[in-house]
């Protein structure tokens, strides 16, 4: 039932100059990473550098303050409070590490094809890429400009793009040598590759002037070392707001010069295929980044539509109610089983297990047993405007309702007595039920206790399970997502149900999730050593997840001086730690008791 | 006497009703801890069925002890044994005997720790104490930080015993290591100690860019690639062993890291041909050894690696 799924994008993020990161940090993403640290060492500044990351790709927002995908719990500042020490020389960099091997790139209008690409034609095929962005103030705006976008494949650069604020032109700087553009030409080799260059860099000698705009006007792309012989400049003209970002979804609008062949146009639009595309995917896959904040709650207001809901609702968890929900309603209960060979089945047996599935994490007693199931619970909304809703409105004004129901009932139908209404009304009678049962059936999530079988609301709840909800749902929904980053899972929980969550995220993360978690707890990754430890020596119980060392990457961050140092602190397929932990492992209780 | 020891405890050490009062029963796990969690490794009897009795609450377990035995477990110093008696233990006075059979098999470093009355059934037994009178045994009272010893291959072997044999990580810190030179040269056959288990120890050697006291950077790259690789590469790989090796630019103590221990080597990690060369070691507190754990990690220093690379499997 569950959607096959590609691999994850994002391997790997590096962050500099980001808060308290200074110097370059990169973080590995296993499908359960694991940020450890205590208060204020810098562990959400991760978490935020991917909203950040969001907010200049999809909403071409670099100098974010509040975020779409972090609603409220976030508040980055702009760029004057989010650059590392408030710094206004220091560049803000993220480069992401990506995993292109089962990826096709996006279509790009603006450019006539004549021959498919060839990593489409199997000629090269992409494993791995980069996609780079720096951001740094630019005084001539008063204000931050994505200042360079740089693309690399299979560990080559691709190209750098260098603006300046303001410009509506930026510089390209081409890697014309990489591997994966040699197909493009149809000659197919190396050789000619080389006669069309050295024909090329004569043209920009040329027409260099005319080429680029006035000298001062473009801030060029750096050389950097990694560039191959073949690199190659080029004017693209941008968007003035966008700086060196591209626009997704088309084709760099590049100034290529008159006199060349197909060829030559090929190799450019090679380029800026594997630029921006690479880019696009890069902002597909954050688009696809789910944050939970810390503070999740207590009683969420309705939101969307399943799936559909506002993404910054899953920053204080409402959106784990609006995605039960969702699933309510197109719920198949056993009444309905009919509908088995209609074209709804599907979409609502998913939902009934998604709802069966999540349930039984709740309530049974080795998982986290909570005391509280869930449950889809029918009801019938009828308007004000109703009959029957203004007798019983007006009836319940006393005491006693009943009687002066049934008395208005009979009023209504023009009758003496209640006894008198179906001899004397039937059509009125009829009517009126018929208006009932016309009705829509909606149906909402409600959780029940399991002691009392008796639903409850939200506010009946303890804290905890508010807190502990929206994380559930959030690891097990069957809509992955590219990123699940989740802070303080355990806020609220006892620490036997922190332990459990240990063995949620694991199911969630052999279902494809990634796991993306600040966190305190422990418990929950004792929880992850043990199933470590039972993979390995082959005593798994059955029914829990396996996890082994490549599914786990535990980071401790802790401050240094005004740097946040990111460390990693392995663990061996044992579940052992394989370092020391800094200052003992959890030692707190220990030095406490003696 | 040695920097890191191997002990045995009987259960009845970690139950309350083994003493007096439970006050006693604090005291005396306030006695082992320090040992326990900076100096020691504790045998793990009969494949874990030692560590097992502590989960359920069938017997009073002093929560000092629990907390205890939770720590060692999570810092690996908690190393199972296999069972050297047919029979299970069924009582403190058996644990004992068992723990006493593993000695045949592998010498402890330290000893067994016991209650009062297991100790007076095993009164003659030196490499018995009991909690109540561990200073009355000599493996417990000799205990120390430092550790004298010849430069050889023989004492290195001999003092590292357990360090190479049970850590999880080992990490080498010597700026002139070099193993192909010639006073480094048993320096594989020292890492192979730490070879032919599963998981295999994460080892790192570290040592600087230059040769002897020739600063600036040695000019090839390429040069510590071939010398570490041409020396260590085939007795690591004979051994089930990788080693990644970090070239910096400069430092100057040596020390040998692992996740139980942390020792100081004044001299490093090369052989003295001449007879009676002795050097001291000294065992770090944790605190320093962390924070030279820390100071090698590649991520907190970047600037001041000049490269790294793996050599074995």
């Amino acid at each position: 039932m569950v959607p096959e799924r590609k691999s994850p994008l994002i391997k790997a993020v590096e962050i500099e100059n980001f808060k308290g990161i200074g110097r370059p940090v990169r973080i590995e993403l296993r499908p359960i990473t694991l940020l450890f640290g205590r208060n204020s060492a810098g562990k959400s500044t991760v978490l935020h550098a991917l909203c950040y990351a969001h907010e200049i790709l999809s909403q071409r927002n670099v100098d974010a303050y509040e975020t779409r995908l972090g609603g409220d719990h976030i508040d980055l500042g702009g760029f004057r409070q989010f650059v590392h020490r408030h710094d206004l020389a220091r560049s803000v960099r993220l480069r992401f590490e990506l995993n292109l091997r089962d990826r096709a790139l996006p279509e790009l209008a603006g450019a006539m094809r004549i021959a498919p690409y060839p990593w489409e034609v199997g000629l090269g095929r992409i494993e791995t890429g980069w996609v780079g962005l720096t951001v740094r103030w630019s005084t001539e705006r008063n204000g931050p400009v994505l200042s360079d976008y740089e693309v690399g494949v299979d560990g080559e650069i691709v190209g750098h793009i260098a603006a300046s604020a303001g410009d509506d032109k930026a510089s390209l700087l081409a890697n014309l040598s990489h591997p994966m553009l040699d197909h493009v030409l149809r000659e197919g080799t190396l050789a000619a590759l080389e006669a069309k260059l050295e024909k090329l860099r004569a043209a920009r000698q040329a027409s260099e002037t005319a080429a680029l705009p006035e000298a001062g006007q473009v801030r060029e792309a750096p050389e950097p070392q990694s560039f191959g012989p073949a690199h190659h400049r080029m004017a693209v003209r941008q968007a003035r707001s966008c700086g060196a970002l591209p626009s997704f979804g088309h084709h760099l609008d590049m100034e290529l010069e008159e006199g060349f062949d197909d060829d030559y146009h090929e190799l450019w639009h090679g380029v800026s295929t594997l630029l921006v595309g690479l880019g696009g995917l890069l902002r597909d896959a954050l688009a696809q980044y789910r944050y939970v904040g810390p503070l999740r709650n207590l009683h969420p207001a309705a939101g969307g539509e399943r799936g559909r809901s506002d993404p910054r609702r899953w920053a204080d968890g409402s959106a784990a109610w609006d995605l039960l929900n969702g699933h309510a309603r197109v719920n198949v209960d056993q009444d309905t089983r009919k509908l088995i060979d209609s074209p709804q089945f599907d979409a609502g047996a998913m939902s009934a297990t998604v709802i069966h599935k999540l349930s039984d994490w709740l309530s049974r007693e080795d998982r986290l047993d909570t005391g509280y199931r869930l449950q889809v619970r029918r009801a019938v909304h009828l308007p004000a405007t109703t009959p029957l809703v203004g007798i019983l409105n007006k009836s319940v004004e006393g005491e006693e309702w009943g009687a002066p129901f049934l008395a208005g009932l009979a009023g209504m139908s023009g009758t003496e007595s209640p006894d008198d209404i179906m001899r004397e009304s039937p059509d009125k009678v009829r009517a009126l039920f018929e208006h009932i049962a016309g009705a829509p059936v909606h149906r909402e999530i409600q959780l029940v206790a399991t002691r009392s079988d008796l639903p409850v609301r939200t506010s009946d709840i303890g804290v905890g399970i508010s807190q502990l909800l929206p994380v559930v749902v959030a690891a097990l929904d069957p809509d992955r997502t590219e990123i699940t980053a989740i802070e303080q899972p355990e806020l609220h929980v006892h620490p036997r149900l922190q332990v459990e969550l240990g063995d949620l995220f694991a199911t969630g993360a052999a279902e494809g999730h990634v796991f993306l978690i600040e966190t305190h707890s422990e418990h929950l990754l004792l929880r992850i050593m043990r199933r470590m430890r039972e993979t390995s020596s082959g005593t798994l119980p059955e029914g829990a997840p396996a996890v082994r060392p490549e599914d786990v990457n535990v980071l401790f961050v802790e401050p240094d001086g005004a740097e946040t140092l990111i460390r990693e602190m392995p663990l061996n397929e044992m579940g052992e730690l394989v370092k020391a932990w800094p200052g003992g492992f959890f030692e707190e209780d220990l030095r406490e008791i003696f | 006497m040695a920097l890191l020891a191997d002990y045995a405890i009987t259960p009845d050490v970690f139950d309350v009703t083994s003493y007096p009062t439970e006050g006693e029963c604090a005291a005396r796990l306030e006695t082992i801890r320090e040992a326990m969690l900076t100096q020691g490794l504790v045998r793990d009897l009969r494949d874990g069925a030692w560590s097992g009795l502590f989960r359920g609450d069938a017997r009073p377990w002093h929560r000092r002890g629990r907390e205890l035995l939770k720590k060692m477990a999570t810092q690996g110093r908690l190393l199972p044994f296999e069972a050297a008696l047919p029979d299970r233990p069924a009582d403190d006075r058996a644990w004992c005997a068992e723990a006493l059979a593993t000695d045949e098999r592998r010498s402890f470093r330290g000893g067994v720790i016991a209650t009062r009355s297991v100790k007076e059934a095993y009164r003659a037994d030196r490499r018995v104490a009991g909690v109540d009178r561990l200073q009355s045994a000599r493996w417990w009272a000799s205990r120390s930080s430092s550790v004298r010893l010849e430069r050889t291959l023989a004492d290195y072997e001999k003092h590292l015993d357990l360090v190479l044999r049970f850590s999880n990580s080992l990490m080498f810190i010597d700026p002139h290591l070099d193993p192909g030179e010639r006073r480094y040269g048993s320096f594989g056959t020292l890492l192979q100690r730490a070879g032919h288990r599963v998981p295999a120890p994460r080892i790192e050697i570290h040592r600087v860019c230059y040769k002897g006291s020739a600063w600036p950077l040695t000019e090839d790259p390429m040069y510590f690639r071939h010398r570490f690789r041409d020396a260590l590469a085939r007795p690591l790989r004979a051994v089930g062993l990788h080693a990644e090796v970090f070239i910096w630019r400069r430092f100057h103590d040596r020390y040998l890291i692992s996740n139980v221990v942390g020792v100081s080597l004044p001299n490093g990690f090369d052989v003295s041909g001449a007879r009676g060369d002795f050097t001291m070691w000294t065992r770090l507190g944790r605190d320093d050894r962390d924070a030279i754990q820390r100071e090698f990690d590649p991520v907190v220093r970047p600037d001041r690696l000049v490269e790294r690379f793996g050599i074995g499997t």
